[in-house]
């Protein structure tokens, strides 16, 4: 596959290869601000927050002494795509690539489950969005070290979803399937992070079939 | 029922009918507004007593007009006037009449052509309350009303019943605007004998702090919540070092082992000051000392609370304890043996001297099942059951309680039921929620298994809501209907709910009965179909627009400022809330975009890949009320040096039905554009002056219609007037394009200045669908979509 030139430019980049029979754009995205990825407790969902807890970030499980089941939110800005028609057809790749932080996870193995979010987010991230569905499960991940570890997921035929209805955002949440399970039974805090600093957020890359011929 | 209770029903019955037609057989008390009867009621008597007597004299001359006299002395009373005795005294005694036979809250009702009584059971001690909350003085009694929540009150609740069934007063909800009160110019009742009492003793709903919110109180009451004492029975071990911290260090054998620590604090639980080693018998001895002790200096009490503290996980590691654990019983029951088998040595030992209290312990956490090691507890112990039959939506969960109350009643018939109406709280705060045939089923299923319940409702903590208070019914629109049907089931199981809900029905809403017949029948059929306990799961869209067109037409049959469209109005407010809170849009700020400016001039047409619309700004649209759209609009808006330029992008799975019938600009006449599926934008030049207003609509074949409104009101819009807006409208297989192009000189807009701000919203018009739907960029919860102080913020320049 050969880059050839730098197509447009927002939040990350979107670039067009060529292929040996057609040219294929890519666009990586990323969360804008706080108001496209953020956390909170399950138990009180009023208590959502844009941007994440504090200073602990974005947060899966319990981050005190109670039972929390705290989950985060992302979701990422398609609009731009939808200027062109059959925006959804011409989807030919989606990957979702994050890293989670497994520091508090206390010796035990958490089942960690992403799923896509089915609605249309324009209106914002909210709290009820936490527990809200139908969310269809996107993948089961299991985080078992306290390490920074990288995950790529398939998010395909979300995002075509989300495309084909005309959505401005395709949005997904984490949730911690094994802390909520057992609830906190530490009484102290017990999580895996999402990591989402700066430079280092969750990131969307499409692949779509530019619908011209390689030269 | 029994035969006392069906002999009521069918006295009351002919009272009611006898209020009407006037039988001869009968005592009249007004006639034609004129009093015919006065009040006897012994000076010394109780002051719910002296309370039914006054409110039997306000309430008779609301109804008929007629101020019946309250006298002491029935010999002084003029001859033609009939007798009314309220409480025992000693016209009662003269007449055979006691209330000795009557079951705790009872009385007797008799009347005959001469004379009526009514005399129950009625406390005339001190205040009653208990040592902790919910039982606190100032949250169960109120000095400045003489009116608590605890004492026998007969003849209270008697003369409630005659004023209900014998002149139509009712109390569907707290405060004047709960009450219904009848115009009955005559009042006339039929001889007849009767008593009753409420099939369960106890009946206290913790929704209310007596002392600060009066109304509340005096509801409580009114619809026959009470019982003749607390039965505290709650989390306790923690009074022993509380109340007698030396322990610590005189006795720290009695405090549970916990990894070779003794826990003077919380070792073992998540709310401490001490778990105990039941198995040590000073243990038990000191508790009994305790005990005799409280119930020595409070004769009127007739329930002490022995209970672990809240989070019990562990209990004492010494040998002895441990081994009265029962791992069979699984987590519900595993500390089961171990705490009943202390509970009922101590409730023995108390009833040594005190056989008629009860000591009463929580069947909850890990003690929850009963012990299978001790056959039957000693007569004097009594059981709290936790359970909330709000959840008996859930199937297996109803089961499992119905089963723990019939195993518990084995063990003891001193059963009480600890229940939850949470429901004023997160998540379901200002949502609808009813079950009233759930609580009809329940209460009528545990007759006779339970002596009553503690209801846990909404002033359990302080609001933490700005606006609301501590104390106080913060719902009243969304709770009171379950609170009023818990209370008539108390009395009598047996009671017709179906009956009752269509009386409520119709004398509360009016003219908006049958409205507010289905808004709630809507309310409790979701209730019954909940599969989670999440409220944006339990709430579809349809529900939502289907309760909100309930209120809407209750609102459009009754009169503005009547009572019924008060009653309403409170529901619709509190529903507004609550719909807001679970969309997430509650406190959200109005909108806000960037339109970025380009310094050439900006063109319509299809390719949208142009740099003007690649580096623009979008939004997507949202529903109305703040929820999701179902089917998606985007909105894309730029600027030139000459004009704003908007892109709509309307998504349409049925973009064959699109609707399409104006043709000619400015068409107002039918068909006309506002009846097409259409995107509709007001601008406000000046976010100061939003009444200063342009509004254009263009359908999907690109036809324009453009005003300029010159104020808010209606027909306050000049449709003659034209602007130089140029459209464009094409349509896709799935989805329908419209742009428009806005001179900034139309909007009086000189200087497009970096900085420049609009007030705007932006509107789809959907009429393609099953129904007419809208969608819009500013949430706007009313009606108009012209609200101009919902509008977001447009800025012109920047990024």
């Amino acid at each position: 596959m050969n880059i050839c030139y730098k197509h447009s430019l927002w939040f990350a980049a979107i670039l067009v290869l060529a292929t040996s029979c057609a040219i294929a754009t890519t666009a990586t995205l990323k969360p804008g601000g706080p108001e496209d990825i953020g956390s909170g407790p399950t138990v009180l969902t009023h208590l959502y927050s844009p941007g994440g807890l504090g200073g602990l970030g974005y947060i899966l499980g319990q981050p005190n002494t109670l039972t929390r089941n705290d989950r985060v939110l992302v979701r990422f800005d398609i609009s731009k795509l939808l200027l062109q028609p059959k925006a959804a057809g011409r989807l030919m790749h989606a990957e979702m690539k994050f890293k989670m932080d497994g520091a508090y996870i206390r010796d035990i193995s958490s089942t960690v489950e992403v799923t896509h979010l089915a609605l249309d987010t324009a209106g914002g991230l909210v709290g009820t969005d936490m527990v809200r569905e139908p969310a269809p499960v996107v993948g089961k991940l299991q985080v078992n070290e306290p390490k920074i570890v990288k995950y790529t997921l398939d998010v395909t035929k979300f995002v075509r979803s989300d495309l084909a209805k005309g959505r401005k955002f395709t949005s997904y949440r984490w949730r911690d399937l094994t802390a909520e399970e057992k609830g906190n039974t530490f009484l102290s805090p017990w999580f895996v992070r999402l990591v989402g600093d700066a430079s280092d957020m969750p990131t969307l890359e499409l692949t779509f079939e530019d619908g011209r011929k390689a030269k | 029922m029994t035969f006392k209770q069906s002999s009521v029903i069918i006295a009351l019955s002919i009272l009611m009918v006898c209020a009407i037609t006037q039988s001869v057989s009968a005592l009249t008390l007004v006639r034609a507004g004129k009093p015919q009867a006065v009040i006897i009621v012994d000076d010394k008597t109780a002051d719910t007593v002296k309370r039914a007597a006054n409110e039997l004299q306000s309430y008779v001359k609301q109804v008929s007009g007629a101020l019946l006299p309250i006298i002491s002395d029935a010999s002084a009373a003029p001859s033609s006037q009939s007798l009314i005795f309220v409480g025992e005294s000693a016209g009662t005694r003269e007449r055979g009449l006691v209330s000795t036979d009557l079951k705790p809250d009872g009385y007797h009702a008799v009347v005959t052509t001469k004379w009526m009584a009514i005399l129950g059971h009625d406390y005339s001690g001190v205040p009653i309350y208990g040592f902790r909350n919910p039982w606190r003085y100032q949250e169960v009694y109120n000095e400045d009303l003489k009116l608590g929540a605890f004492g026998e009150a007969g003849t209270l609740y008697g003369v409630y019943h005659f004023l209900e069934n014998a002149c139509g007063v009712r109390w569907y909800m707290h405060g004047k605007l709960g009450e219904v009160v009848p115009s009955r110019k005559t009042i006339t009742i039929a001889e007849g004998k009767y008593d009753k009492a409420p099939d369960f003793t106890y009946r206290y709903t913790w929704f209310c702090d007596f002392n600060i919110a009066p109304d509340e109180a005096q509801w409580f009451r009114h619809i026959g919540y009470g019982a003749p004492a607390p039965v505290q029975i709650i989390h306790s071990f923690d009074l022993l070092l509380s109340t007698r911290p030396e322990l610590k260090e005189t006795h720290p054998e009695y405090f549970a082992l916990i990894g070779g620590q003794r826990d003077f604090a919380n070792l073992s639980t998540i709310i401490g000051n001490g778990n105990l080693c039941l198995s040590n018998p000073d243990v038990a001895k000191e508790w009994i000392a305790y005990i005799d002790d409280y119930f020595t200096n409070h004769p009127e009490q007739k329930v002490f609370a022995l209970s672990p503290n809240d989070g019990m996980v562990k209990i004492c590691e010494c040998a002895d304890c441990q081994a009265q654990l029962s791992p069979e019983l699984g987590e519900t029951g595993k500390f089961s043996n171990y705490i009943w088998r202390f509970v009922d040595k101590v409730a023995r030992g108390v009833g040594e001297k005190f056989p008629d209290r009860l000591v009463g312990c929580i069947a909850y956490e890990s003690y929850n099942s009963p012990p299978n090691k001790i056959d039957k507890l000693s007569p004097n112990t009594a059981v709290m059951i936790c359970k909330s039959r709000g959840s008996y939506t859930d199937a297996e969960y109803h089961k499992k309680m119905d089963a723990a109350i019939s195993n518990w009643r084995k063990k003891t018939v001193n059963v009480y039921c600890w229940e939850y109406y949470l429901y004023s709280w997160p998540p379901w705060r200002a949502l609808p929620v009813a079950f009233p045939h759930i609580i009809a089923q329940d209460l009528k299923k545990i007759r006779g298994l339970s002596q009553g319940e503690f209801i846990e409702s909404e002033s359990c903590q302080p609001s933490d809501e700005p606006g609301q208070t501590w104390g106080h019914i913060n719902y009243p629109g969304m709770a009171h209907l379950d609170h009023y049907i818990t209370a008539r089931c108390l009395w009598d199981a047996d009671t017709d709910v179906d009956k009752l809900l269509n009386e409520y029905y119709t004398l509360f809403y009016g003219p908006a009965q049958k409205d507010m017949k289905q808004f709630w029948t809507l309310t409790e059929s979701i209730w019954n179909k909940k599969t989670d306990g999440y409220p944006i799961n339990v709430y579809t869209s349809a529900h939502i627009q289907e309760l909100n067109s309930c209120l809407e037409l209750a609102k459009q049959h009754t009169a503005k400022g009547s009572v019924y469209r008060q009653r309403i109005e409170l529901i619709d407010n509190e529903f507004a809330k609550g719909r807001a809170k679970m969309f997430g849009t509650e406190g959200r700020k109005p909108p806000v975009m960037t339109i970025r400016q380009n310094d050439s001039i900006v063109h319509l047409g299809s390719n949208l890949m142009q740099p003007a619309w690649q580096n623009c700004n979008s939004v997507g649209f949202i529903n109305k009320d703040g929820s999701p759209s179902d089917i998606a609009t985007l909105l894309y808006a730029t600027s030139d040096p000459e004009a704003l330029l908007f892109t709509f992008i309307s998504n349409e799975p049925s973009i064959t039905k699109l609707k399409a019938a104006a043709t000619k600009r400015d068409q107002i006449t039918r068909p006309g554009l506002w009846e097409d599926d259409s995107v509709e934008l007001y601008l406000s030049p000046n976010p100061d002056n939003r009444s200063d207003c342009y509004q254009f609509i263009v359908n999907s074949k690109g036809v324009l219609l453009d005003m300029h409104r010159s104020g808010i009101a209606v027909g306050k819009n000049d449709s003659k007037w034209n602007s130089h807006v140029q459209t464009k409208a094409w349509k896709e297989s799935d989805r329908w394009i419209v742009q428009l192009r806005i001179p900034f000189k139309d909007l009086g807009i000189t200087e497009p200045f970096a900085g420049k701000k609009l007030a705007a919203n932006f509107y789809r018009n959907r009429y393609c669908g099953k129904s007419a739907t809208q969608s819009c960029w500013a949430p706007i919860p009313t009606t108009p979509k012209y609200s101009p102080d919902l509008f977001g913020t447009l800025t012109i320049g920047g990024e």
